[in-house]
Protein backbone atom coordinates (compact mmCIF):
# COMPACT_ATOMS: atom_id res chain seq x y z
CA UNK A 1 0.00 0.00 0.00
CA UNK A 2 1.48 3.23 -0.93
CA UNK A 3 1.24 6.55 0.74
CA UNK A 4 -1.15 7.37 -2.06
CA UNK A 5 -2.99 4.38 -1.11
CA UNK A 6 -3.59 5.38 2.33
CA UNK A 7 -4.30 8.77 1.35
CA UNK A 8 -7.14 7.76 -0.67
CA UNK A 9 -8.40 5.24 1.71
CA UNK A 10 -8.59 7.46 4.07
CA UNK A 11 -9.93 10.59 2.01
CA UNK A 12 -12.67 7.82 0.91
CA UNK A 13 -14.14 6.85 3.89
CA UNK A 14 -14.53 10.61 4.87
CA UNK A 15 -15.75 11.69 1.85
CA UNK A 16 -19.03 13.63 2.36
CA UNK A 17 -19.00 13.15 5.80
CA UNK A 18 -17.06 15.92 6.96
CA UNK A 19 -16.57 19.53 5.58
CA UNK A 20 -14.01 19.70 3.00
CA UNK A 21 -11.66 22.00 5.11
CA UNK A 22 -12.14 19.58 8.01
CA UNK A 23 -11.42 16.53 5.87
CA UNK A 24 -7.49 16.89 5.28
CA UNK A 25 -7.11 17.33 8.64
CA UNK A 26 -9.31 13.55 10.08
CA UNK A 27 -7.78 11.89 6.97
CA UNK A 28 -4.11 12.44 7.84
CA UNK A 29 -4.75 11.40 11.50
CA UNK A 30 -6.38 8.06 9.80
CA UNK A 31 -3.51 7.38 7.43
CA UNK A 32 -1.47 7.95 10.50
CA UNK A 33 -2.81 5.33 11.74
CA UNK A 34 -2.83 2.77 8.89
CA UNK A 35 0.50 3.77 8.88
CA UNK A 36 1.19 2.70 12.66
CA UNK A 37 -0.71 -0.74 11.62
CA UNK A 38 1.60 -1.34 8.80
CA UNK A 39 4.68 -0.68 10.90
CA UNK A 40 3.43 -3.05 13.91
CA UNK A 41 2.40 -6.09 11.12
CA UNK A 42 6.06 -5.34 9.54
CA UNK A 43 7.94 -5.89 12.86
CA UNK A 44 5.74 -9.00 14.13
CA UNK A 45 7.38 -12.81 13.70
CA UNK A 46 3.34 -14.05 13.31
CA UNK A 47 4.41 -16.84 15.82
CA UNK A 48 1.47 -19.17 16.67
CA UNK A 49 0.09 -18.19 20.16
CA UNK A 50 1.32 -20.81 22.71
CA UNK A 51 -1.54 -22.92 25.00
CA UNK A 52 -2.15 -22.00 28.60
CA UNK A 53 -1.59 -24.82 31.02
CA UNK A 54 -4.67 -26.86 30.71
CA UNK A 55 -5.34 -26.23 34.66
CA UNK A 56 -5.19 -21.92 34.19
CA UNK A 57 -8.80 -21.79 34.03
CA UNK A 58 -9.77 -23.35 37.09
CA UNK A 59 -7.12 -21.08 38.86
CA UNK A 60 -8.83 -17.97 37.43
CA UNK A 61 -12.32 -19.38 38.51
CA UNK A 62 -11.31 -20.32 41.90
CA UNK A 63 -9.38 -16.61 42.18
CA UNK A 64 -12.45 -14.81 40.74
CA UNK A 65 -14.64 -17.02 43.58
CA UNK A 66 -12.29 -16.01 46.16
CA UNK A 67 -12.75 -12.40 45.18
CA UNK A 68 -16.46 -12.02 44.83
CA UNK A 69 -16.95 -12.91 48.57
CA UNK A 70 -13.69 -9.89 49.27
CA UNK A 71 -14.68 -7.93 52.13
CA UNK A 72 -15.47 -4.42 51.09
CA UNK A 73 -13.70 -1.42 52.21
CA UNK A 74 -15.17 1.29 54.16
CA UNK A 75 -15.49 4.15 55.59
CA UNK A 76 -13.51 6.98 53.31
CA UNK A 77 -12.16 4.58 50.86
CA UNK A 78 -13.19 4.66 47.16
CA UNK A 79 -13.93 1.04 46.32
CA UNK A 80 -13.18 2.11 43.13
CA UNK A 81 -9.71 2.59 43.51
CA UNK A 82 -9.21 -0.99 44.50
CA UNK A 83 -10.68 -2.74 41.56
CA UNK A 84 -8.15 -0.33 39.01
CA UNK A 85 -5.04 -1.52 40.27
CA UNK A 86 -4.42 -2.55 37.20
CA UNK A 87 -4.46 0.62 35.47
CA UNK A 88 -3.35 2.11 38.12
CA UNK A 89 0.49 3.86 37.03
CA UNK A 90 1.27 5.22 40.22
CA UNK A 91 1.62 1.53 41.56
CA UNK A 92 4.67 1.87 40.08
CA UNK A 93 6.20 4.75 41.23
CA UNK A 94 5.74 3.38 45.02
CA UNK A 95 9.46 3.43 45.47
CA UNK A 96 9.30 3.52 49.34
CA UNK A 97 7.37 -0.37 49.13
CA UNK A 98 8.99 -3.49 48.22
CA UNK A 99 5.80 -5.05 46.37
CA UNK A 100 8.05 -8.09 45.66
CA UNK A 101 8.79 -8.16 49.45
CA UNK A 102 5.45 -8.43 50.07
CA UNK A 103 4.71 -11.81 48.35
CA UNK A 104 7.99 -13.15 49.39
CA UNK A 105 8.70 -12.08 53.24
CA UNK A 106 8.86 -14.85 55.35
CA UNK A 107 6.11 -14.35 57.95
CA UNK A 108 7.13 -13.96 61.34
CA UNK A 109 6.09 -17.29 62.75
CA UNK A 110 8.22 -16.65 66.13
CA UNK A 111 6.11 -13.80 67.74
CA UNK A 112 2.73 -14.61 66.43
CA UNK A 113 3.29 -18.44 66.78
CA UNK A 114 1.46 -19.32 63.57
CA UNK A 115 3.62 -21.99 62.40
CA UNK A 116 2.34 -23.36 59.19
CA UNK A 117 0.11 -23.48 56.72
CA UNK A 118 0.29 -19.48 55.96
CA UNK A 119 -0.05 -20.69 52.30
CA UNK A 120 -3.71 -22.20 53.09
CA UNK A 121 -6.33 -19.49 51.30
CA UNK A 122 -8.09 -18.26 54.26
CA UNK A 123 -11.76 -19.71 53.99
CA UNK A 124 -14.12 -17.66 52.78
CA UNK A 125 -16.75 -18.24 55.49
CA UNK A 126 -14.06 -16.86 58.16
CA UNK A 127 -13.89 -13.64 56.37
CA UNK A 128 -16.37 -10.45 56.56
CA UNK A 129 -17.34 -7.43 55.52
CA UNK A 130 -17.29 -4.74 57.81
CA UNK A 131 -19.66 -1.58 58.35
CA UNK A 132 -17.49 1.28 60.32
CA UNK A 133 -18.49 3.35 63.34
CA UNK A 134 -17.99 6.75 63.71
CA UNK A 135 -15.91 7.06 66.69
CA UNK A 136 -18.65 8.64 68.77
CA UNK A 137 -20.38 5.78 68.52
CA UNK A 138 -17.60 3.48 69.64
CA UNK A 139 -17.62 5.94 72.70
CA UNK A 140 -21.12 5.72 73.45
CA UNK A 141 -20.36 1.53 72.99
CA UNK A 142 -18.01 1.91 75.40
CA UNK A 143 -20.27 3.98 77.61
CA UNK A 144 -23.23 1.80 77.62
CA UNK A 145 -25.09 3.21 74.67
CA UNK A 146 -26.87 1.87 71.84
CA UNK A 147 -24.50 1.42 68.72
CA UNK A 148 -24.47 -0.05 65.27
CA UNK A 149 -22.10 -2.31 64.67
CA UNK A 150 -21.02 -4.56 62.03
CA UNK A 151 -23.01 -7.21 60.29
CA UNK A 152 -21.68 -10.19 59.13
CA UNK A 153 -21.45 -10.00 55.17
CA UNK A 154 -22.17 -6.58 55.34
CA UNK A 155 -25.62 -7.19 53.55
CA UNK A 156 -28.15 -7.93 56.78
CA UNK A 157 -29.74 -5.16 58.62
CA UNK A 158 -27.63 -3.04 60.79
CA UNK A 159 -28.39 -4.95 64.68
CA UNK A 160 -28.51 -2.53 67.75
CA UNK A 161 -27.80 -3.92 71.07
CA UNK A 162 -28.64 -2.54 74.28
CA UNK A 163 -27.39 -3.85 76.92
CA UNK A 164 -24.23 -2.24 78.44
CA UNK A 165 -20.67 -3.24 76.87
CA UNK A 166 -18.21 -5.09 79.45
CA UNK A 167 -14.11 -4.62 78.22
CA UNK A 168 -13.38 -8.54 78.13
CA UNK A 169 -9.29 -6.73 77.42
CA UNK A 170 -6.99 -4.16 75.26
CA UNK A 171 -4.02 -4.13 73.82
CA UNK A 172 -1.98 -1.56 72.25
CA UNK A 173 -0.53 -2.57 68.79
CA UNK A 174 3.25 -2.44 68.26
CA UNK A 175 4.63 -1.07 65.02
CA UNK A 176 6.57 -3.35 63.09
CA UNK A 177 7.96 -1.01 60.76
CA UNK A 178 8.00 2.66 59.97
CA UNK A 179 7.08 5.51 62.60
CA UNK A 180 3.59 6.17 61.60
CA UNK A 181 0.27 5.05 62.48
CA UNK A 182 -0.89 3.79 65.98
CA UNK A 183 -3.48 1.37 67.28
CA UNK A 184 -5.24 -0.40 69.62
CA UNK A 185 -7.91 -3.21 70.29
CA UNK A 186 -10.39 -4.06 72.61
CA UNK A 187 -12.38 -7.42 73.28
CA UNK A 188 -15.89 -5.82 74.41
CA UNK A 189 -18.92 -8.15 75.38
CA UNK A 190 -21.66 -6.85 74.01
CA UNK A 191 -25.20 -8.40 74.49
CA UNK A 192 -23.73 -12.20 74.61
CA UNK A 193 -21.71 -11.17 71.38
CA UNK A 194 -17.80 -10.85 71.45
CA UNK A 195 -16.90 -7.96 69.32
CA UNK A 196 -13.36 -6.67 68.18
CA UNK A 197 -12.83 -2.50 68.47
CA UNK A 198 -9.90 -1.23 66.27
CA UNK A 199 -8.64 1.89 67.26
CA UNK A 200 -6.15 3.54 64.35
CA UNK A 201 -4.66 7.50 64.22
CA UNK A 202 -2.44 8.63 61.57
CA UNK A 203 -2.06 5.41 59.22
CA UNK A 204 -0.63 6.39 56.14
CA UNK A 205 -2.58 5.38 53.41
CA UNK A 206 -1.45 1.97 51.45
CA UNK A 207 0.57 2.52 48.28
CA UNK A 208 -1.14 2.28 45.32
CA UNK A 209 -2.38 -1.69 44.32
CA UNK A 210 -2.34 -2.50 48.43
CA UNK A 211 -4.51 -2.45 50.95
CA UNK A 212 -4.38 -3.15 55.07
CA UNK A 213 -5.85 -6.28 56.47
CA UNK A 214 -6.86 -7.13 59.96
CA UNK A 215 -6.53 -10.59 61.10
CA UNK A 216 -5.92 -12.70 64.02
CA UNK A 217 -3.20 -15.10 64.74
CA UNK A 218 -3.85 -17.93 66.36
CA UNK A 219 -1.42 -19.68 69.07
CA UNK A 220 -2.07 -23.38 67.88
CA UNK A 221 -0.30 -22.38 64.61
CA UNK A 222 -3.62 -22.32 62.86
CA UNK A 223 -3.79 -20.36 59.91
CA UNK A 224 -4.65 -16.93 60.88
CA UNK A 225 -8.02 -15.68 60.33
CA UNK A 226 -8.80 -12.52 58.20
CA UNK A 227 -11.44 -10.17 59.74
CA UNK A 228 -11.11 -8.02 57.03
CA UNK A 229 -10.06 -5.54 54.74
CA UNK A 230 -9.64 -2.44 56.66
CA UNK A 231 -10.24 1.35 55.96
CA UNK A 232 -7.35 2.86 53.68
CA UNK A 233 -7.57 6.37 53.72
CA UNK A 234 -5.32 7.75 56.19
CA UNK A 235 -4.85 10.17 58.69
CA UNK A 236 -7.70 10.92 60.94
CA UNK A 237 -8.38 8.45 64.22
CA UNK A 238 -11.16 5.83 63.12
CA UNK A 239 -12.37 3.12 64.89
CA UNK A 240 -13.44 -0.12 63.70
CA UNK A 241 -16.06 -2.70 65.05
CA UNK A 242 -16.83 -6.08 64.52
CA UNK A 243 -18.39 -8.95 65.29
CA UNK A 244 -16.04 -11.77 65.86
CA UNK A 245 -16.57 -14.59 63.49
CA UNK A 246 -18.60 -17.73 64.79
CA UNK A 247 -15.70 -20.11 65.87
CA UNK A 248 -13.07 -17.83 66.45
CA UNK A 249 -12.20 -17.99 70.17
CA UNK A 250 -9.68 -15.28 71.17
CA UNK A 251 -8.33 -17.14 73.87
CA UNK A 252 -6.86 -19.41 71.01
CA UNK A 253 -6.43 -16.41 69.20
CA UNK A 254 -5.26 -13.55 70.83
CA UNK A 255 -3.02 -11.83 68.56
CA UNK A 256 -4.36 -8.81 66.53
CA UNK A 257 -2.43 -8.11 63.78
CA UNK A 258 -2.76 -5.34 60.72
CA UNK A 259 -0.71 -6.88 57.28
CA UNK A 260 -0.05 -5.26 54.25
CA UNK A 261 -1.37 -7.35 51.02
CA UNK A 262 -1.31 -7.11 47.36
CA UNK A 263 -4.60 -6.25 45.63
CA UNK A 264 -4.97 -8.93 43.80
CA UNK A 265 -2.86 -11.61 45.43
CA UNK A 266 -3.83 -14.84 46.84
CA UNK A 267 -6.07 -14.68 50.25
CA UNK A 268 -3.48 -15.20 52.94
CA UNK A 269 -1.43 -13.51 54.86
CA UNK A 270 1.45 -11.72 52.65
CA UNK A 271 3.50 -12.35 55.92
CA UNK A 272 4.06 -8.01 55.95
CA UNK A 273 2.82 -7.39 59.12
CA UNK A 274 2.76 -4.14 60.45
CA UNK A 275 1.00 -3.77 63.44
CA UNK A 276 0.53 -6.11 65.93
CA UNK A 277 -0.95 -6.58 69.05
CA UNK A 278 -1.46 -9.59 71.78
CA UNK A 279 -5.40 -9.16 73.81
CA UNK A 280 -4.01 -12.22 75.76
CA UNK B 1 -3.81 6.43 18.03
CA UNK B 2 -3.70 9.72 16.88
CA UNK B 3 -7.60 9.45 17.97
CA UNK B 4 -7.99 12.95 16.54
CA UNK B 5 -10.80 12.27 14.04
CA UNK B 6 -12.66 10.02 16.83
CA UNK B 7 -14.38 12.81 18.65
CA UNK B 8 -16.34 13.44 14.77
CA UNK B 9 -16.57 10.04 13.32
CA UNK B 10 -16.69 7.67 16.44
CA UNK B 11 -17.02 4.50 13.93
CA UNK B 12 -16.10 4.82 10.58
CA UNK B 13 -19.01 7.04 9.47
CA UNK B 14 -18.95 5.62 5.99
CA UNK B 15 -19.46 2.44 7.17
CA UNK B 16 -22.69 3.73 8.94
CA UNK B 17 -23.67 5.14 5.97
CA UNK B 18 -22.97 2.18 3.67
CA UNK B 19 -23.04 -0.96 5.80
CA UNK B 20 -25.10 -0.03 8.32
CA UNK B 21 -22.63 0.07 11.48
CA UNK B 22 -21.14 -2.97 10.85
CA UNK B 23 -18.88 -2.44 13.41
CA UNK B 24 -21.28 -1.17 15.83
CA UNK B 25 -24.00 -3.40 15.48
CA UNK B 26 -20.63 -6.40 16.06
CA UNK B 27 -19.36 -4.71 18.98
CA UNK B 28 -23.52 -4.23 20.79
CA UNK B 29 -24.08 -7.53 20.14
CA UNK B 30 -21.13 -9.04 21.00
CA UNK B 31 -21.77 -12.06 23.84
CA UNK B 32 -18.47 -11.74 25.04
CA UNK B 33 -18.94 -7.95 25.77
CA UNK B 34 -22.80 -9.26 27.80
CA UNK B 35 -21.12 -12.11 29.55
CA UNK B 36 -17.94 -10.22 30.82
CA UNK B 37 -20.51 -7.28 32.29
CA UNK B 38 -22.99 -10.35 33.65
CA UNK B 39 -19.75 -11.04 35.90
CA UNK B 40 -20.38 -14.67 36.18
CA UNK B 41 -18.37 -17.10 35.60
CA UNK B 42 -19.54 -18.24 32.11
CA UNK B 43 -18.83 -14.67 30.83
CA UNK B 44 -15.61 -14.58 32.29
CA UNK B 45 -14.53 -18.75 30.62
CA UNK B 46 -15.90 -17.32 27.50
CA UNK B 47 -14.02 -14.37 27.39
CA UNK B 48 -10.61 -16.27 27.96
CA UNK B 49 -11.89 -18.92 25.88
CA UNK B 50 -11.78 -16.70 23.27
CA UNK B 51 -8.86 -14.50 24.35
CA UNK B 52 -7.28 -16.72 26.98
CA UNK B 53 -4.04 -18.23 24.30
CA UNK B 54 -3.34 -14.53 23.27
CA UNK B 55 -3.25 -13.38 27.01
CA UNK B 56 -1.16 -16.03 27.91
CA UNK B 57 1.32 -16.00 25.14
CA UNK B 58 2.05 -12.33 26.02
CA UNK B 59 2.90 -12.88 29.71
CA UNK B 60 4.97 -15.96 28.03
CA UNK B 61 6.93 -14.16 25.83
CA UNK B 62 7.04 -11.33 28.49
CA UNK B 63 7.91 -12.76 31.26
CA UNK B 64 8.71 -16.61 30.59
CA UNK B 65 6.92 -19.74 31.64
CA UNK B 66 7.35 -19.40 35.41
CA UNK B 67 5.61 -16.19 35.31
CA UNK B 68 3.27 -16.20 32.61
CA UNK B 69 0.69 -18.38 34.10
CA UNK B 70 0.31 -15.88 37.60
CA UNK B 71 0.31 -13.12 35.28
CA UNK B 72 -2.43 -14.40 32.91
CA UNK B 73 -4.77 -15.21 35.95
CA UNK B 74 -3.64 -11.42 37.91
CA UNK B 75 -4.79 -10.67 33.96
CA UNK B 76 -8.53 -11.87 34.25
CA UNK B 77 -8.94 -11.78 37.89
CA UNK B 78 -8.54 -7.79 37.69
CA UNK B 79 -10.28 -7.98 34.07
CA UNK B 80 -13.13 -9.56 36.08
CA UNK B 81 -13.08 -6.80 38.47
CA UNK B 82 -12.76 -3.72 36.19
CA UNK B 83 -15.49 -5.50 34.16
CA UNK B 84 -17.81 -2.33 34.33
CA UNK B 85 -14.86 -0.32 33.39
CA UNK B 86 -14.78 -2.30 29.75
CA UNK B 87 -16.16 0.65 27.09
CA UNK B 88 -16.84 -1.35 23.52
CA UNK B 89 -16.97 1.88 21.72
CA UNK B 90 -13.43 2.26 23.30
CA UNK B 91 -11.77 -0.95 21.47
CA UNK B 92 -12.08 -4.53 21.46
CA UNK B 93 -11.80 -6.88 24.41
CA UNK B 94 -8.47 -8.46 23.85
CA UNK B 95 -6.91 -5.26 23.14
CA UNK B 96 -8.16 -4.28 26.77
CA UNK B 97 -6.71 -7.42 27.88
CA UNK B 98 -3.37 -6.95 26.79
CA UNK B 99 -3.64 -3.53 27.97
CA UNK B 100 -4.29 -5.25 31.39
CA UNK B 101 -1.38 -7.44 30.81
CA UNK B 102 0.72 -4.51 29.97
CA UNK B 103 0.69 -3.86 33.16
CA UNK B 104 0.99 -6.73 34.88
CA UNK B 105 3.93 -7.66 33.03
CA UNK B 106 5.89 -4.90 33.72
CA UNK B 107 4.73 -5.08 37.67
CA UNK B 108 5.81 -8.50 37.81
CA UNK B 109 8.79 -7.59 35.62
CA UNK B 110 10.07 -4.92 38.08
CA UNK B 111 9.51 -6.96 41.60
CA UNK B 112 11.56 -9.98 39.83
CA UNK B 113 14.47 -7.22 39.08
CA UNK B 114 13.90 -6.11 42.81
CA UNK B 115 14.13 -9.93 43.79
CA UNK B 116 16.78 -10.91 42.12
CA UNK B 117 15.00 -13.27 39.94
CA UNK B 118 16.57 -13.74 37.11
CA UNK B 119 15.11 -13.82 33.71
CA UNK B 120 15.29 -15.61 30.57
CA UNK B 121 17.59 -14.05 27.63
CA UNK B 122 15.29 -15.62 25.39
CA UNK B 123 12.61 -13.19 26.46
CA UNK B 124 11.19 -10.00 24.70
CA UNK B 125 12.99 -7.17 25.76
CA UNK B 126 10.80 -6.00 28.48
CA UNK B 127 12.64 -8.59 30.91
CA UNK B 128 15.71 -8.05 32.74
CA UNK B 129 16.65 -4.53 33.06
CA UNK B 130 13.25 -3.45 32.12
CA UNK B 131 14.52 -1.22 29.94
CA UNK B 132 11.36 0.49 28.64
CA UNK B 133 7.20 0.18 28.98
CA UNK B 134 7.87 0.71 25.26
CA UNK B 135 8.82 -3.00 24.95
CA UNK B 136 6.08 -3.98 26.73
CA UNK B 137 3.85 -1.79 24.35
CA UNK B 138 5.38 -2.90 21.16
CA UNK B 139 5.27 -6.59 22.11
CA UNK B 140 1.52 -6.02 22.87
CA UNK B 141 0.63 -4.72 20.16
CA UNK B 142 2.42 -6.77 17.42
CA UNK B 143 0.82 -9.93 18.95
CA UNK B 144 -2.78 -7.70 18.42
CA UNK B 145 -2.37 -7.27 15.53
CA UNK B 146 -1.34 -10.38 14.35
CA UNK B 147 -4.21 -12.36 15.97
CA UNK B 148 -6.48 -9.60 14.61
CA UNK B 149 -5.14 -10.08 11.34
CA UNK B 150 -5.78 -14.04 11.90
CA UNK B 151 -9.05 -13.23 12.45
CA UNK B 152 -10.22 -11.25 9.16
CA UNK B 153 -12.21 -13.13 6.92
CA UNK B 154 -10.11 -14.67 4.62
CA UNK B 155 -10.55 -12.23 1.55
CA UNK B 156 -10.27 -9.60 3.53
CA UNK B 157 -6.72 -10.98 5.65
CA UNK B 158 -5.47 -11.76 1.84
CA UNK B 159 -5.92 -8.08 0.51
CA UNK B 160 -4.70 -6.35 4.01
CA UNK B 161 -1.45 -8.98 3.82
CA UNK B 162 -0.76 -7.91 0.29
CA UNK B 163 -1.67 -4.13 1.05
CA UNK B 164 0.54 -3.89 4.26
CA UNK B 165 3.32 -6.74 3.72
CA UNK B 166 3.65 -7.08 0.38
CA UNK B 167 3.46 -3.22 -0.34
CA UNK B 168 1.31 -3.41 -3.57
CA UNK B 169 -0.94 -1.13 -4.70
CA UNK B 170 -4.96 -1.19 -4.67
CA UNK B 171 -4.85 -1.25 -8.28
CA UNK B 172 -2.41 -4.37 -7.88
CA UNK B 173 -4.88 -6.44 -5.56
CA UNK B 174 -7.59 -5.82 -7.78
CA UNK B 175 -5.20 -7.42 -10.34
CA UNK B 176 -4.20 -9.92 -8.38
CA UNK B 177 -6.94 -11.25 -7.09
CA UNK B 178 -9.50 -10.52 -9.72
CA UNK B 179 -12.24 -8.13 -8.05
CA UNK B 180 -12.83 -4.70 -8.35
CA UNK B 181 -10.88 -1.61 -6.78
CA UNK B 182 -13.76 -0.50 -5.04
CA UNK B 183 -14.52 -4.06 -3.09
CA UNK B 184 -10.78 -4.19 -2.83
CA UNK B 185 -10.99 -0.58 -0.53
CA UNK B 186 -13.86 -1.81 0.98
CA UNK B 187 -12.31 -5.15 2.50
CA UNK B 188 -9.24 -3.26 3.43
CA UNK B 189 -11.04 -0.51 5.38
CA UNK B 190 -13.10 -3.30 7.00
CA UNK B 191 -9.74 -5.04 7.69
CA UNK B 192 -8.00 -2.27 8.70
CA UNK B 193 -10.87 -0.69 11.44
CA UNK B 194 -10.85 -4.48 12.96
CA UNK B 195 -7.20 -4.05 13.89
CA UNK B 196 -7.70 -0.28 14.98
CA UNK B 197 -10.14 -1.54 17.34
CA UNK B 198 -7.98 -3.86 18.90
CA UNK B 199 -5.16 -1.23 18.94
CA UNK B 200 -7.97 1.10 20.71
CA UNK B 201 -8.66 -1.19 22.79
CA UNK B 202 -5.40 -1.41 24.53
CA UNK B 203 -4.37 2.49 24.04
CA UNK B 204 -7.60 3.12 26.37
CA UNK B 205 -6.80 0.10 29.09
CA UNK B 206 -3.65 1.90 28.82
CA UNK B 207 -4.82 5.30 29.21
CA UNK B 208 -7.10 3.95 32.21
Amino acid sequence: MTQQDRDDLSADILDGLLPRHEMDYHATAMADDYARIRSILLEADHAELAEPPADLWGSISGAVAIERDRPVVLKGVDTAAFDTAAFDTAAFDTAAFDTAAFDTAAFDTTSAGTASALSNVVPISSRRRWKPIAAAAAVLALAGGIVAVADNLGDEPTKEIASGPVVLSAAQLNRLEGDAGEGSAKLVKVNGETHLVLTTAQMPAPPSGHFYELWLLHSDGSPPTSLGQMDGSAGAPKDLELVLPPGVDPATAPTVDISLQTEGSNHVHSGHSLFRGSLA
Amino acid sequence: MTGRYLSVVPVYPALVDQQPAVEQIERDEDPLVAGLRSGDDAGLKAIYDAHGKLVFSYCLRTLGAEMARDATQEVFLAAWKSRDRYRPEAGSIPGWLLGIARYKVIDQTRSAAKAGISTDDDLEPTTGAFAAFGSADRTAERMLLVEALRQLPERSRTMVTMAFLDDLTHSQISEKCGVPLGTVKSDIRRGLERLRLHLEGFDDAARS
